[in-house]
């Protein structure tokens, strides 16, 4: 394969690009998705193309074929070349890259078992396993169930001589439970818990055995009370923060976001570059760390598509905004030198773009369990699980729900609650965290349906936590108008 | 060869290879053409071509769907192999039913020649344009101009064998005047429907009335949504609850109520895929004619969009909704702003999302033109606000209906009127 990404670099130098690179990249996906018993829909997609990418005179172009003869490729460089040159007529301040050493090597996702080895038969067996572990229950009239594998493997070669292979495994699964009754229908899910990894993953997470909790949550939820109005301080798991991070400090700390490139779209960020190493975004408890290396994590691919091998690098140190996710093409607008490593493309027929890395919140430094937190909050939520979310386009207004809801009072659980919405401003949000659970009860969650640009891509990346606690946050201002 | 060559070969070369009980195979053919300007310069630039052959196989009641990008004889052979096996190592398909016979439907393209001449040139040179006018009005401009063809087909074991084919082309343009942003768009089907000189206009006004815009405070107001805005909120009447089965099952937004009124019977809601303006796949996923029906009319819940499986059960007739049309007014947005009396004027909405499916409340932001009204006049431009409620209430509770717009959304095409709505709730407000 590699062979066919050579003949693209080649074609590249051959027609004098000032930079070219070439991905050949082979994708593997299998959706499953069953209704109860059934199985409704499955699709196992396997796409091999290349996409090559280059600069002339700091103009892009890029340009992808799915078709990989030796003319193939020289009509697709061709291509590039040619609308790179055609953008000429834009008069503009010219595309500049950092100067990044060029890389080689290879990096594969460690894995037990290969997802697409297992039989179709025995993975939608397990969905309809947890379907029919619920069934009894009347007032359960539907249970969605979905597995998601992913193998990629790619070569990445580029003109200044960065030569590298991944092969990297995702492996997500999950359902969710919706009952009917008193006038009411409500969804209980098993959160999601992706992770680079192969099918030993969806095993040890015990779907099968965990239906009869979902089962549980779903009824609790359809009977509980509806969530109060007021501000109260908020208990959020893991499972739930894992999105409350992804979009209020994963995506404003994008840097092409920061730097206008997506305000037709995705929108801006309010941590604007003169923020750097100065503005409070969250409470000195608060430290957030981009970490391309993270074992199983989403974002953890070995290089990004830029050819920069994976970083670990703080984001917000002692709740002080201090770096971003950047790429070669953006680096330079704030000083640095050399990109963090977060371009990445959806596919070989997309351009890569500037991506969030796995981005994590460390855990407290002092000792402090779950129990703890409970014991220690007057009156809160405790939130599991993520339900409706959205934020304004510079990421400041966002209002969350989740999936599953609990009263606090006096240090304890007292009743689960239900259509529990809560809306901060984000770094007011952060500056309230004054309780992050220590490192035992780390867990790294992450997102894979993470959708940017124009057109459309979606991306996959890891966001861990500890529970942590936020004091008086406004709850059911979305219902109470 | 051309594209439907193409899919005919493919269908005739799998129909001899497979010996599968049943099957659709479905083509997917994309070339994909799009420059993308921010901070008036060009940051992207592409020409993707995507192929795809996918493959949907019974074997002994049990089914798999495998698909490839190797559209290769032998890529084909290796597809038919492996979808047979998954399909033996699968698990009994509990609803299947028998793929679809030839039902005469006779598919029109959607394809404009001017769309398919546009090349490179021709999109930076739209983006040139726009950031030369950008530089003499000392504004930024951000924004994309896309070129598409895509080619859909669908055949069956059983002797349906259908193909669609369809460009679209669009502009769209934010407009940076001292940190405030106007955004307008155009696209369709064809080159025409790309207006690049008057999005930019458009923008352009939008900035420069927001300039010292004025804070507000939450509440209820009647608001003035216009039709651009109203796409993106209406194409989630697509998406959510219009499921027959969710309805009879009783988790829908719509159970218990087909046969009620809905809504203002001014509004009718349905689907009309040679709608010209918002046009869309004239076929479902399993080859079903998409027809031209309503879900609402007049007001009143008539039907929902129901599947086959669901309906052989249930003896309903299967149907599917491949867009959004919603009838319209006569009046246009300046009118509709002309007999307002206090309240805001919406003409771009972000990032929404289901709050509660239950009585269908959805989330947002309001984004880029935001217009304080008093006395059917723009007074100033307003700080955003979030906003809590549901179309379902909003079209109930609506004061009047404007003239409508199409809409080509990469994932649903949408025919909307602007509405002037009773009692929006905006309900927390943002820092800018």
């Amino acid at each position: 394969m590699k062979e066919i990404a050579q003949w693209a670099v080649e074609a590249m130098s051959a027609e004098g690009v000032d930079y070219g690179d070439a991905r050949l990249r082979r994708t593997d996906r299998e959706i499953i998705m069953t209704q109860n018993d059934a199985l409704r829909y499955v699709d196992n997609f396997t796409e091999l193309g290349i996409g090559v990418r280059v600069l002339v005179k700091g103009r892009w172009g890029f340009a992808a074929t799915p078709f990989l003869t030796k003319e193939d490729i020289r009509k697709t460089v061709k291509k590039a070349v040619a609308i790179a040159k055609a953008a000429a007529v834009v008069v503009q301040e010219p595309i500049k890259l950092t100067q990044d050493k060029p890389a080689r090597g290879v990096f594969k996702t460690k894995i037990e078992k290969d997802p697409f080895d297992i039989p179709l038969g025995e993975k939608a067996g397990m969905l309809i396993a947890a379907y029919e572990k619920m069934a009894a229950r009347k007032a359960i009239k539907r249970v969605s169930g979905r597995m998601y594998f992913r193998r990629m493997h790619q070569h990445f070669l580029s003109t200044e001589g960065a030569d590298l292979e991944n092969l990297v495994y995702t492996s997500a699964a999950t359902y969710n439970a919706t009952a009917v009754g008193q006038g009411d229908f409500q969804t209980r899910g098993l959160p999601e818990y992706p992770k680079n990894a192969g099918f030993e993953w969806i095993e040890s997470l015990k779907i099968v055995d965990r239906a009869d909790e979902v089962a549980e949550d779903v009824m609790k939820k359809l009977s509980a009370d509806r969530g109060p109005a007021g501000k109260k301080d908020l208990i959020l798991l893991p499972s739930h923060l894992c999105l409350t991070i992804h979009e209020s400090v994963g995506h404003p700390t994008e840097l092409d976001r920061v730097l206008g490139w997506e305000a037709n779209f995705a929108g801006t960020s309010f941590a604007t570059p003169e923020k750097r190493n100065q503005f409070r975004y969250g409470s000195p408890l608060v430290n957030f760390t981009a970490d391309n290396t993270l074992e199983g994590g989403l974002a953890t691919w070995g290089n990004d598509d830029d050819g920069i091998v994976g970083k670990r690098w703080p984001i917000i140190k002692d709740g002080i905004l201090v770096n971003y996710g950047t790429t070669r093409d953006t680096a330079h607008f704030i000083g640095d030198a050399e990109s963090m490593g977060c371009n990445r493309a959806d596919s070989y027929a997309s351009q890569p773009i500037n991506r969030i890395p796995n981005l994590s919140l460390e855990p407290g430094k002092e000792p402090l369990s779950l129990d703890e937190l409970i014991a220690d909050t007057e009156d809160g939520i405790l939130i599991d699980g993520m339900g409706s979310f959205s934020i304004d386009q510079r990421r400041y207004n966002f209002q969350f729900g989740g999936d599953m809801f609990y009263e606090i009072k006096k240090g304890k659980i007292t009743k689960p609650l239900k259509d529990v919405i809560y809306q901060a401003i984000t770094p007011e949000f952060w500056n309230a965290c004054d309780a992050i659970c220590d490192e035992r009860f780390w867990e790294p969650y992450g997102v894979l349906n993470c959708g940017k640009g124009e057109p459309s891509q979606t991306q996959q990346m890891t966001h861990g936590s500890a529970p942590a606690r936020f004091r008086n946050i406004d709850v059911g201002g979305a219902f109470n108008g | 060869m051309d594209k439907k060559e193409r899919f005919q070969k493919i269908v005739e070369f799998i129909g001899k290879k497979t010996e599968a009980d049943d099957y659709i195979l479905r083509y997917e053919n994309e070339n994909e053409a799009l420059t993308r300007f921010a901070d008036n310069k060009v940051t992207q630039n592409i020409d993707a071509l995507r192929e795809k052959v996918s493959l949907t196989v019974w074997r002994d009641g049990k089914k798999a769907t495998l698909a490839s990008a190797d559209c290769s004889e032998e890529g084909l052979k290796e597809l038919v192999r492996k979808s047979e096996q998954a399909a033996e190592s699968s698990v009994k398909d509990k609803e299947y039913l028998p793929t679809l016979e030839d039902d005469g439907q006779m598919v029109g393209l959607m394809v404009d020649p001017e769309v398919l001449k546009a090349g490179p040139e021709e999109r930076a040179a739209i983006a040139a344009r726009t950031i030369e006018k950008a530089g003499k009005h000392h504004v930024t401009a951000f924004g994309t101009v896309f070129h598409t063809l895509k080619a859909t087909g669908l055949a069956t074991a059983n002797g349906l064998m259908k193909y669609y084919e369809n460009t679209s082309a669009g502009y769209s343009n934010t407009i940076d005047k001292n940190g405030e942003k106007g955004n307008s768009f155009s696209n369709g089907y064809d080159l025409a429907s790309m207006q690049p000189e008057k999005d930019f206009e458009k923008a352009l006004k939008d900035a420069e009335l927001l300039q010292k815009r004025k804070e507000f405070e939450p509440g209820r107001y009647n608001v003035l949504i216009s039709a651009q805005a109203a796409s993106k909120l209406m194409i989630w009447m697509g998406f959510f609850g219009a499921d027959r089965q969710a309805v009879d099952e009783g988790y829908s937004p719509y159970s218990g109520k087909i046969g009620e009124k809905l809504i203002d019977p001014r509004i009718s809601i349905g689907t009309d895929p040679a709608c010209p303006s918002a046009p869309s796949m004239p076929f479902d996923s399993e080859g079903l004619a998409v027809p031209q029906r309503m879900m609402i009319e007049k007001g009143v819940l008539k039907d929902i969009p129901c599947s086959r499986f669901w309906a052989e059960k249930n003896g309903y007739e299967p149907w599917s909704a491949s867009n959004v049309i919603i009838s319209d007014g006569e009046k246009t947005e300046e009118e509709l702003l002309a007999s307002m009396g206090r309240g805001f004027y919406i003409k771009d909405l972000w990032y929404i999302r289901m709050v509660r499916m239950e009585d269908f409340t959805l989330t947002g932001m309001t984004r880029n033109g935001f217009f304080y009204v008093e006395d059917g006049k723009i007074v100033t431009g307003a700080t955003h606000f979030r906003w809590n409620d549901s179309p379902l209430r909003m079209m109930r509770d609506v004061i009047d209906i404007g003239k409508g717009s199409g809409f080509v959304d990469s994932w649903y095409s949408v025919f909307t009127p602007s509405l002037l709505v009773k009692d929006f709730y905006l309900s927390s407000k943002t820092l800018f």
